[in-house]
């Protein structure tokens, strides 16, 4: 049938966890090797252009800031303001760029998912999220024995205000989900809301190429399910700004934690 | 935080409900110390999340 000549021969459905390893970039279209492809391209990129921009941005700072300078302004007085003082209090300040550019990295890194053409995020391998929660979770226990001293901090982290009966009870429950629990959490909440949305995306641009090569009278269905593509896609976008915010959110309040004196 | 409140009953059960298990293959039963560590372990973390989280 005429439609049906239009549409690729054959199209791979249902997608696989095959379709998040691209071929290699270098050296050009290997398969089986991971050292250059698409998503190292990627987070290169990001991090090239997070530290243009913000160089450029204050290159010549001036008192009334030019357009990026505003921008920049902006996004480093939100996380400072609204995360870093907002969580941990005045002492908050010092932790500002680190959250900033935590905030930053996985905001552009989780934005290539929507990117049309570009359309993945790195954040959907787990190695990625799963280094940055290792980042975040050696910082706030060192910040927490800096601050305590290790025997204060693990007797302020373990040790909650309870009778003495109920502790062998609550310590174990307490080094579980501090130690433990946090970091993994982290990582796999980024890294699977990521997966999950390249996934989404995926099953409805595909399932409509799939629909239309079962019968050219499917072509409805199909339209709906590119149109859900383009729905989802503005999901994804503010999945997208809320997973980077809630990473940095829960980093400030581990760092808070570890700096909180009594409890 | 609802996160933190979230994973003190998540770990609570799975820390306690875990240690009975193990119970459970040392002593040779099918799942009652796993039973009873799961609710100790999720009245632990309500306890902690009260301690923690509230007033």
């Amino acid at each position: 049938m005429a439609v049906q000549s239009m549409v690729l021969a054959d199209v791979p459905f249902p997608p696989s966890v095959e379709d998040f390893y691209l071929p290699s970039i270098l050296p050009w279209g290997e398969h089986d090797n991971y050292w250059f492809t698409k998503i190292t391209a990627l987070v290169w990129l990001t991090t090239a252009l997070i530290i243009i921009f913000f160089l450029v941005s204050y290159r010549k700072p001036q008192l009334v800031p030019t357009k990026k300078q505003w921008i920049a302004e902006s996004v480093y007085g939100f996380v400072r303001n609204n995360v870093a003082v907002e969580m941990i209090g005045p002492a908050g300040v010092r932790f500002a760029p680190y959250l900033t550019t935590l905030f930053t990295f996985i905001l552009l890194n989780n934005f290539w998912g929507i990117v049309p053409f570009v359309q993945i995020s790195p954040n959907s391998h787990i190695a990625f999220p799963a280094m940055l929660a290792a980042v975040s979770y050696v910082m706030f226990i060192w910040v927490g024995i800096r601050h305590h001293g290790f025997v204060k901090y693990m007797k302020v982290s373990l040790i909650p205000p309870a009778p003495w009966f109920i502790l062998p009870l609550l310590i174990p429950i307490e080094f579980f989900s501090t130690f433990l629990v946090r970091p993994f959490s982290l990582a796999v909440r980024l890294f699977a809301n990521m997966f999950a949305g390249h996934m989404l995306l995926l099953v409805f641009t595909l399932g409509g190429f799939a629909m239309l090569n079962a019968n050219a009278w499917f072509l409805p269905f199909s339209l709906v399910s590119w149109a859900m593509t383009i729905a989802l896609t503005f999901l994804e976008f503010l999945v997208i700004c809320l997973q980077a915010y809630v990473f940095t959110v829960l980093t400030a309040s581990y760092v808070q934690g570890a700096l909180a004196d009594e409890h | 935080m609802g996160m933190t409140a979230v994973a003190y009953l998540l770990t609570g059960m799975l820390v306690w409900g875990g240690i009975g298990w193990l119970v459970d293959h040392w002593v040779g039963t099918r799942g009652i110390f796993a039973g009873i560590g799961a609710v100790v372990g999720m009245a632990g973390g309500v306890y902690l999340i009260v301690r923690r989280l509230g007033a």
